[in-house]
């Protein structure tokens, strides 16, 4: 079975959306990406991959309440989907199996 | 602390971010800006524009189109319906709408194939960009088109500018090419060999580097080849030229395509120059100004540089000389043959830009009454608006359907007025004589149409947006409250027509009296019953017996002979010094050669002395001179003085009254005449009235007997002194017509207002009716701002009318003066015609049944 191509970027915020489960939206995102990166991020970049991806079926959103930040914007939570899941654990699985064949190479 | 976000590049945001995604984006900015905010404001605000910048991309944009492009053709399909459905049910709008911008478009078509003609004059030759005239500039007001070919051919050694240089004689000569059998009378030019290189006249027969290389060469026009040999193939063949006293036997070395309707030039053969400059060989010195000159000028030259370093050498070079030489382009002396101390002010292109506005106005009030019929009559389409609203329709659909319906009654309009066009053609050929042809060059075509749906889309612009503005909710309850602005937008529009049609109508008052004033002048002199013929066929030894011939004619009062046609400029000389002449002024006279009796015949009266007399003897070195001649002169007692000319002197031996025989656009020159039988050379004779044609028959039989093969052809002098009238009539006429028709579509518009207006208020005419109200207090009620509008217009109108036509009776010498009731003329017309326009509807609501009227 094939799926839907993903690009660097994109499973670097699809795997966010999955580890912050019911809290990702896109400044949340946005600070993961640089926290853990340690690397600066452009939010409309994540805004573009967050669209593919939902575009793909990978995520779903909903919005959330109505807030007194924001200028009183609703915020657009996303969720992996079970498609999504499965594409990250494929992607998991073949890499740690290469990974696993790598003969022990010394680098000294 | 809450610093809000850089407005602008929300706003930007919101303008192009798709809305399903704006608030998303919009929250997750603003959220990361306030975190940003509380390290440094200036970079959050930094990130925010950057961040704004960068989601600016294509999948982020709002769709730009909100309805689909597959129901066009059905809305233009409605909307066509739509206005077709209009159109029949409010027929009397539509017809109002549609006679008036079809007349006001067929006069601007007519204006514009007129403009577009002149405009094509002289363009058409090959090296148009290069080619120039060499002209000079004599007085402040007078350009000399001849020059001195010795100076013009030294000038151009000295300026590399100057490629090729081409003369001609000063004009087309009326001469006789005979082809042993027979003679015909032509017309032609000089001109040196590299004419046909320089200007793009066609050759049939003949190389064009050739043809004028050789002495005694002349190439015919393919017409005049026709004439004389019934052939073009007439190369080497040799023909007898004549004109006056000279005859030359020419060979035939080329044949040129007839010369075209747009060249200003216009001659049936060319001649060699060099048997012009044997003929002229003594009188080719710098001073005689007896040729034209044409240059071609190389790529790129600046006229205006070339102009001062001609300047500069004729300074150093000919400092004598007071004339001074100047280029211009070639074709733009048609247009632009009026100048002021050398520089082009005008002439043909004033007469051009005056009508080229005035069809623009006449187009412009056509397109008033279309506006103010539709916002007027809004009202009758607020529930149809209300309702499109109400379903959907979006502000953009509702323009473009009013559009489109101004466009197609444009369309339509478009149509009748090429069919007037069509017809009124010869007539307007007439008027301004020119030959244009129906149909036009196809390349108008495209002009034509923008003109139409222009005029479509300009006079249907406000309307559009004025009719789409309004509000639903409001516009279904049947409310609609007009806002002050758009009454005075409407009024200010009827001021402005009526303002334009009193100008127009006082113009045409006021050129009709000065042209009344210019026939009506005592011109100094007697015009009736005088013709002008030339002899040119006769030697002039011959012209004298000639005349005595003619004087003996029965019907024939008297006759003599003049050196010019007597109608317009003589010849001009300022060599001429007289007792106690400044030596530095220089003045210019009129001159010209009589022969005896010519004074007396005209009737000039004498001041003092007495006119030329055989029983005088020797009369050849006496002058007579005019009034202004002896006011320049600054001579009490002028009789017996001795005045020198060249290098002769001259007696004055009388002094005349001023006579006009230039049009009264100039003042009366100085003058002087001369006697001289050899020079004087064009026949005039009074005939007796009442047989004027029996005598110009016998006149015509002796003039066959001496001059076998000229055809006879006669002017009166009034007539053509008329001729210089010629433009102004022209305006006279086409002012009157076009006054004619501002004002016919200015009422068409009142009559469609006011009847809009009475039906409108015919409740409340009921109402005051029963209340007591008569029927003179109900007119008045109606008519009032009617009134006031075009009172206002003539307010605004008449002096700005005032204004411009002083300054055409300005281009007279002698004028008329402004009186007060032209313009209270004008005015009072303009009230009455627009009284009687309302009169009707007004006087029709106002003896209405108040019964029937409130009863629905």
């Amino acid at each position: 079975m094939s799926y839907p191509s993903l690009g660097e970027f994109e499973e670097l915020v699809l795997l966010i959306v999955a580890v912050l489960h019911n809290e990702a939206y896109g400044v949340t995102i946005f600070d993961q990406i640089v926290e853990r990166r340690g690397k600066k991020a452009s939010i409309s970049a994540i805004h573009m991959s967050l669209k593919r991806l939902e575009e793909k079926g990978m995520v779903t959103s909903r919005f959330g309440g109505i807030t007194q930040d924001r200028g009183g914007r609703r915020k657009k939570f996303y969720t992996i989907t079970s498609l999504g899941k499965r594409v990250l654990d494929e992607q998991y699985q073949l890499r740690t199996s290469l990974y696993r064949q790598i003969p022990l190479i010394s680098f000294d | 602390m809450n610093i809000p976000p850089p407005k602008w590049a929300l706003r930007f945001l919101r303008w192009y971010c798709r809305e399903d995604y704006l608030e998303e984006f919009e929250g997750d900015m603003i959220e990361l800006f306030e975190v940003n905010c509380r390290r440094s404001p200036a970079r959050a605000k930094r990130q925010f524009i950057l961040d704004v910048i960068k989601t600016c991309r294509p999948r982020n944009w709002k769709k730009i189109r909100h309805f689909s492009l597959n129901n066009t053709p059905d809305m233009i399909r409605h909307s066509l319906l739509m206005a077709m459905r209009n159109f029949k049910r409010y027929k009397g709008a539509f017809l109002i709408n549609l006679s008036g911008l079809a007349a006001g478009l067929a006069c601007a078509m007519l204006i514009f194939m007129w403009i577009n003609d002149e405009w094509q004059m002289d363009k058409f030759h090959e090296q148009d960009s290069q080619l120039y005239r060499l002209i000079s500039n004599a007085h402040s007001k007078e350009i000399v088109l001849n020059t001195s070919s010795l100076v013009a051919n030294h000038l151009a050694e000295k300026m590399p500018e100057v490629e090729t240089v081409v003369h001609s004689s000063w004009g087309a000569l009326e001469s006789s090419l005979s082809n042993e059998q027979e003679d015909f009378a032509l017309t032609g030019e000089f001109a040196s060999p590299d004419f046909f290189q320089l200007f793009s006249y066609p050759l049939i027969r003949g190389d064009a580097h050739r043809v004028l290389q050789r002495p005694k060469s002349i190439v015919l026009s393919e017409s005049a080849a026709r004439k004389l040999f019934k052939s073009t193939e007439v190369v080497g063949q040799t023909l007898s030229w004549q004109w006056f006293s000279h005859q030359e036997e020419v060979e035939i070395t080329g044949v040129f395509a007839d010369v075209p309707v747009h060249s200003s030039q216009q001659f049936d053969y060319v001649l060699s120059f060099d048997i012009f400059e044997d003929y002229f060989r003594e009188r080719i010195e710098a001073g005689n100004y007896n040729t034209r000159t044409y240059l071609k000028l190389k790529e790129g030259t600046d006229p205006q540089q070339l102009n001062h370093k001609i300047t500069a050498f004729m300074e150093q070079e000919y400092p004598e000389w007071t004339w001074r030489p100047f280029v211009i382009p070639y074709s733009s002396y048609y247009l632009e043959n009026t100048f002021q101390d050398g520089q082009a002010i005008g002439g043909r292109i004033t007469y051009l830009r005056q009508f080229g506005i005035i069809a623009l106005l006449i187009l412009a009030i056509a397109g008033i009454n279309f506006m103010n019929l539709s916002t007027a009559r809004a009202s009758r389409r607020m529930k149809e608006i209300g309702i499109k609203k109400a379903v959907g329709a979006g502000r953009r659909s509702l323009i473009f359907q009013y559009l489109l319906e101004s466009m197609l009654l444009s369309t339509l309009a478009g149509i009748v007025a090429i069919g007037l066009v069509a017809l009124l053609l010869p007539q307007f050929n007439q008027l301004t004589g020119k030959s244009l042809s129906w149909p036009p060059d196809w390349s108008l075509l495209p002009m034509l149409m923008a003109m139409v749906l222009g005029t479509g889309m300009l006079a249907g612009s406000y309307p559009a947006f004025y009719l789409s503005s309004f509000k639903p909710t409001q516009v279904i309850k049947g409310k609609l409250n007009s806002t002050f602005g758009e009454h005075w937008l409407r009024k200010g529009l009827v001021v402005f027509q009526f303002g334009i049609s009193m100008i127009l109508m006082a113009a045409v008052l006021v050129v009709h009296h000065q042209m009344l004033f210019l026939q009506n002048t005592h011109l100094g002199y007697a015009q009736d019953q005088i013709v002008t013929f030339s002899t040119n066929g006769l030697r002039s030894e011959k012209q004298q017996a000639f005349l005595a011939r003619l004087k003996e004619v029965p019907g024939v009062i008297e006759a003599s002979s003049i050196t010019h046609a007597l109608v317009g400029g003589q010849a001009s000389n300022a060599d001429i010094q007289w007792p106690g002449k400044d030596p530095e002024k220089r003045v210019w006279f009129e001159h010209g050669y009589v022969n005896y009796d010519m004074l007396e015949m005209l009737d000039i009266d004498l001041q003092t002395g007495r006119y030329f007399s055989a029983v005088q003897g020797a009369e050849e070195q006496k002058l007579i001179i005019n009034e202004s001649a002896r006011q320049i002169m600054e001579l009490e007692d002028p009789i017996g003085q001795m005045v020198k000319i060249g290098e002769t002197d001259y007696e004055i031996i009388g002094v005349t009254q001023d006579f006009h025989f230039e049009s009264l656009h100039e003042p009366v020159r100085p003058t002087y005449f001369r006697l001289n039988d050899r020079w004087a050379l064009k026949m005039a004779a009074k005939l007796e009235a009442g047989r004027e044609q029996e005598t110009l028959s016998r006149i015509a039989a002796l003039h066959k007997s001496f001059d076998s093969n000229f055809p006879f052809q006669y002017t009166f002098l009034s007539e053509d002194y008329q001729q210089q009238y010629v433009s102004e009539k022209r305006v006279a006429t086409l002012s009157r017509y076009f006054a004619g028709l501002a004002i016919l579509i200015s009422c068409l518009g009142l009559l469609g207002l006011s009847a809009y207006t009475a039906e409108r208020r015919i409740k409340e005419i009921g109402v005051r009716k029963i209340m007591g109200a008569t029927t003179s207090s109900i007119i008045w009620l109606l008519s009032a701002d009617f009134t006031k509008m075009v009172l206002l217009a003539m307010v605004i109108g008449l002096p700005l009318g005032f204004w411009m036509t002083d300054n055409w009776l300005n281009t007279f010498a002698y004028r008329i003066d402004l009186e007060w009731w032209f313009f209270a003329l004008a005015g009072t017309a303009m009230l009455l015609i627009a009284w009687c326009t309302v009169g009707y509807q007004t006087l029709k609501a106002a003896r209405l049944n108040p019964v029937n009227c409130l009863k629905e």
